[in-house]
């Protein structure tokens, strides 16, 4: 037994390419498949991360620049008139830092956008425009410069101005400061005639007041009129707003000067301090060192600046024009570059999708060509196999081709192929067994059914048993019989033809008894019990009625069996009494736990066994209650009442004589599976062949379609 | 141990905190103060003296040990009593010295320049050297004024004038500027409650001595007594020539004309010239003030002599020190205002000054003082 397990084992370890390497390699064909799907969708990505780093490195730097180039325009823009504005020279060159500042940001950034350009691998910025940027950005530093050295002119001439104009405040007021005492010295002079404090005696009044004298009071007073005018002068020119005004003006303060001169000659001032400080007002009026030149030059150079202001405006309107020209390309270039960026996401996700599909595709078509066709289908068909061995009808053929497998499932196909062979025999040695028990067993029961009333037997061997074992009460009709004189009969009878006399007399009634479909209880001695309504019943009547035939047809079947017996050497003829009766009685088994006997027990029982015991020999007697339900059918003769024995009420009762003629129905009688044809005339055939058709009809329909 | 980090830890919370509400000018060493005054120019001679006589309060108080251990100290500029000078100055002082308090301005154009400045900067403007009436306003509760107003001093002068003498004529001659109309204004009010009318007036143009025209036409109205509102030199050559022609009405100055510079320049032509003061005499005896003031102005610089000026200087500086000592510790400049008005009153060495929330006047007496003999003596009333 050993040697062949080894074998198996053997064999199950000697496939190569096995089912769990096969399942690998559709799984690797799979997985290769959305590997395949990966790698494209990477160099894809790659390739859109190239067209993103391209914008981010041309692009986005071109808009930063352009941008900020804007912005760096309009600021200069903005500053450059502030410049004229300028009150000192510490705000100038504060404003000139910052425009330095914005002019080297702003020619960087033109370079920077060149350079952007130059390495472009769109058709990127115009390079026309750059240019006209750098040339407007340079006159504007042109033009700044300009402005600048203007604006440093102005605040020289402005501070020069103040200077002068803070002295000839401070002139003025000290020639006004010292008119006052001079007017009332000369005042006091002329109302008093005292020069001063010491003096003791005053001038005469006709001295004092003389033509001469009042001219020169008169000149005194013009002094402070022409001083505070040269004064007056002095400030109008020091904020004159127009260098066409100052000819003029010079002129009214050259004629003021000359008059103040003239009166102070005339005073006999000119020695006098106030002289000097007249002279010096009038010096900061006229002369280079004067305010009236500077307060020219200022005007004159504001004007121009205002000039260079107004061109600077110019250019950085031109340069700003530029400018916006040059953000609107580069957002254009933009716009393009992340539409170009878009249409790549979009072409990279359906590629992606699709490759996706493709590996979903691939996955599916080595499901189905390989999985499917051979490792599913195989499985299959094994599968298949086990339900039709399950069934008993396998085909070792129908798994040829899985045993050529050399793997796992061949291997199984071949053990499962082993197997239901071996099944197969065993099964035949076993129905060949139960067969021959069966044989044997039917022999036995033949045998036994001598024995055994043929109902009891087909309810033992037909699986009816169950309803032999229990006691049930019905309403039977009951038939007894018994030979009249048989003891006497029997007496000196050699066994031999005894028995043989017994046994064909209940051979013979035996065959009457179980055509009719009764049911033989027992046999006791010469004496039969028949009953009929179970285990089988045809209803009450019909019950009745067989029972009255089988009587009738055993009596008729005695008289024949008379000439029998005589060739037999018997010469004493056997004639039975016959009782019948129908009642309610018990039947079904009993007995003891070792011995079973299927009978019946009941007053219907006794009072048959009465109605024999009273008939007289070769004749039948009914009790009423068997005559209601068959009279009818029979010829009978109404014998009276009697009380037999163990009855409370006499019982009327009858003796059946035949059956009547009108009993059509009866030429064909059915008990169980044996059918009588009683043919007495040669008109009844046809009815009898009518009536087994309607009988077989009749099976037909009751017995289950097959 | 607990507590003591506990007060460790408050100290420390505390310190940054007052170290970041330092009011300016204030240190742990010093209060500093500022002026701005004539210290050169016609008027040198007021501003010089009101500065000594502020240094030498500030210095008495600082040999006693400072206000709370601060020393006083003062920085003064010239502005040569021209206003935009003053302005200047002041600004200055304020931006850039962070000075804690003004003092001792002089004049009333300059003060009316620079008191608005001091005001929008929340700095006290203590002693201002003038009696103009625009600086009593109740509504300026940052000026804190120590002498009487010119009001004050023209009113005591024509009461006296009418009680002394029984004069009514009156003439004015004043300066033609603020200073100069504020006397007018003053005199005029004066006159008005008396129901009297003034019998003329007279200008003269600032920094000038040609006063020969207004006497001339002052003259004409044949007054009995003329109130000068003027500088020393214009009021001394208005009274020599007045005398030179006959005109003998009594001559009153205010005490802004400097009176020792005044009774110089006067010559013999100045007796019986009046000045009204807004300070005792400083060389009299009648409160311990006086003999505080000498000796405080002797220690501090030997060769300086008793003066109106200096005194009126010292009693603003020892006003400023008793404040500040009254003023809970480290001072603030509204912490200072509010102790002056809340105090109210404070006994200088006998002078009392008065304060109050809506009075900023200080003092209202006013003295009277005469030329005899080219110096200058108290007297009680005009005498005949």
């Amino acid at each position: 037994m050993n040697a062949p397990v080894k074998d198996i084992a053997g064999q199950r370890r000697r496939p190569r390419l096995g089912l769990s390497v096969k399942l690998y390699a559709a799984i690797g064909g799979a997985v290769a498949l959305t590997l395949a799907a990966s790698v494209v969708a990477w160099i894809s990505f790659v390739e859109l991360g190239q067209l993103q780093r391209r914008i981010t490195r041309e692009h986005i730097p071109s808009i930063t620049d352009s941008l900020r180039l804007a912005q760096q325009s309009a600021l200069i823009a903005a500053t450059a008139p502030t410049l004229v504005a300028a009150s000192n020279e510490v705000e100038r060159r504060h404003m000139m830092v910052a425009l330095r500042h914005q002019q080297d940001i702003i020619v960087g950034l033109t370079n920077d956008l060149e350079r952007d350009a130059a390495r472009a691998t769109d058709p990127g910025i115009p390079p026309h425009l750059i240019s006209e940027i750098r040339a407007a950005s340079g006159d504007l530093f042109g033009v700044l410069d300009r402005l600048d050295q203007s604006v440093g002119r102005q605040l020289e001439l402005k501070a020069a101005l103040a200077e002068r104009h803070g002295q000839a405040v401070e002139a003025h007021r000290r020639l006004i400061e010292s008119l006052a005492p001079f007017l009332d010295d000369a005042t006091l002079f002329l109302v008093t005639g005292y020069r001063s404090i010491e003096d003791v005696v005053p001038v005469p009044p006709g001295v004092r007041n003389s033509p001469q004298a009042l001219l020169e009071y008169a000149a005194i007073a013009q002094l402070g009129i022409e001083g505070n005018l040269i004064g007056g002068l002095l400030a109008e020119a020091a904020n004159l707003p127009d260098d066409n005004l100052i000819p003029p003006l010079r002129e009214r303060f050259v004629a003021a000067a000359d008059r103040f001169r003239t009166a102070l000659r005339d005073a006999g001032g000119e020695d006098l301090e106030l002289g000097s400080i007249a002279e010096t007002l009038i010096g900061l009026g006229e002369g280079a060192g004067g305010i009236f030149e500077p307060r020219r030059e200022l005007l004159v150079e504001a004007r121009s600046a205002e000039a260079l202001a107004g061109d600077a405006r110019r250019i950085a309107a031109r340069l700003t024009g530029d400018v916006d020209r040059l953000v609107e390309g580069v957002e254009a270039r933009t716009t393009d570059a992340v539409e170009a960026s878009n249409r790549a996401i979009d072409v990279g996700g359906t590629l992606l999708l699709l490759l996706n599909a493709v590996s979903i595709l691939g996955a599916l078509l080595i499901g189905w060509l390989y999985v499917a066709r051979h490792i599913t289908a195989p499985v299959v068909r094994i599968t298949d196999a086990a339900a039709a061995f399950e069934e008993l009808r396998f085909a070792p053929e129908s798994l040829s081709s899985v045993r050529n497998r050399q793997d796992e499932l061949g291997e199984l196909a071949r053990t499962f192929t082993r197997m239901a062979g071996e099944v197969q025999t065993r099964t035949e040695t076993l129905d060949r067994l139960v067969a021959e028990r069966t044989s044997e067993l039917e022999t036995v029961a033949s045998r036994l059914a001598k024995y055994l009333s043929p109902q009891i037997y087909s309810s033992i061997f037909s699986a009816k048993g169950e309803a032999v074992g229990t006691l049930a009460r019905k309403n039977l009709t009951i038939f007894f019989s018994d030979i009249e004189g048989f003891t006497d009969i029997s007496d000196g009878m050699e066994p031999e033809r005894l028995s043989f006399l017994i046994n064909t007399y209940l051979s013979e009634m035996s065959n009457i008894a179980i055509q009719h479909g009764g049911t033989i209880d027992k046999f006791i001695g010469d004496a039969i019990l028949v009953f009929f309504g179970d285990p089988e019943t045809e209803g009450d009547r019909n019950d009745a009625l067989r029972c009255a035939r089988m009587a009738i047809a055993m009596r008729d079947r005695l008289g024949e069996l008379q000439k029998v017996w005589q060739e037999h050497g018997i010469s004493k003829p056997l004639r039975a009494r016959m009782g019948i009766t129908t009642g309610y009685c018990t039947v079904g088994n009993f007995g003891s736990e070792h011995r079973v006997d299927y009978t019946v027990l009941g007053g219907p029982v006794n009072l048959a066994s009465r109605l024999q015991a009273q008939a007289e020999a070769d004749t039948i007697l009914v009790a009423d209650s068997t005559w209601l339900l068959i009279r009818d059918h029979v010829d009978a003769t109404p014998l009276g009442e009697i009380t037999p024995k163990g009855f409370a009420r006499p019982i009327a009762y009858h003796r059946l004589n035949a059956l009547s003629s009108a009993d059509g129905a009866n030429i064909l009688t059915r008990a169980g599976r044996h059918v009588s044809v009683n043919v007495t005339h040669r008109h009844h055939i046809q009815e009898a062949i009518e009536e087994l058709r309607r009988m077989e009809e009749e099976l037909t329909r009751r017995l289950p379609g097959d | 141990m607990n507590g003591y980090l506990k007060t460790l830890a408050a100290l420390l919370c505390i310190l940054p905190t007052a170290a970041g509400a330092q009011t300016p000018g204030v240190t742990d060493e010093h209060i500093l103060f500022g002026q701005s005054a004539a210290l050169g120019g016609p008027a040198a001679d007021l501003g010089t003296e009101m500065r000594r006589g502020i240094v030498a309060a500030f210095e008495e108080v600082n040999r006693a040990g400072g206000v709370h251990g601060r020393r006083l100290e003062l920085r003064a500029y010239d502005d040569r009593y021209e206003p935009e000078l003053a302005i200047a100055n002041t600004l200055k002082l304020i931006e850039e010295d962070d000075v804690f308090a003004l003092i001792g301005a002089v004049g009333t154009p300059t003060s009316a320049a620079t008191e608005p400045i001091a005001r929008a900067a929340g700095v006290p403007f203590i002693a201002p050297f003038t009696g103009a009436e625009f600086l009593r306003d109740p509504a300026l509760a940052a000026v804190v004024n120590v002498r009487a107003s010119y009001v004050e001093e023209t009113e005591a002068m024509v009461e006296r004038l009418i009680a002394d003498r029984g004069i009514s004529r009156i003439g004015v001659l004043y300066q033609d500027d603020s200073y100069g109309r504020a006397g007018l204004a003053g005199v005029q009010r004066a006159l008005d409650k008396r129901g009297l009318e003034l019998s003329g007036t007279g200008t003269y143009q600032r920094n000038t001595t040609a006063v020969k025209t207004a006497l001339l036409g002052l003259a004409s109205k044949d007054p009995e007594a003329i109130v000068v509102v003027g500088a020393y030199l214009p009021s001394a050559t208005f009274t020599q020539w007045a005398r030179k022609l006959g005109v003998d009405a009594l001559i009153l100055n205010v005490s802004f004309v400097g009176s020792y510079a005044l009774a110089d320049a006067l010559g013999p032509a100045g007796e019986g010239v009046y000045i009204t003061q807004v300070v005792p005499f400083p060389e009299g005896d009648a409160i311990p003030l006086l003999a505080e003031y000498r000796r405080a102005l002797v220690t501090n610089d030997s060769r300086a002599h008793p003066s109106f000026g200096s005194l009126e200087g010292y009693i603003a500086g020892r006003l400023t020190a008793e404040v500040l000592a009254r003023t809970s510790d480290p001072p603030t400049r509204e912490g200072f205002l509010r102790t002056l008005a809340e105090i109210g009153t404070f006994d200088i060495g006998g002078l009392t000054l008065a304060y109050g929330p809506g009075d900023n006047r200080g003092s209202d007496k006013v003295f009277l003082t005469v030329v005899r003999n080219g110096t200058i003596v108290p007297v009680e009333r005009l005498t005949p």
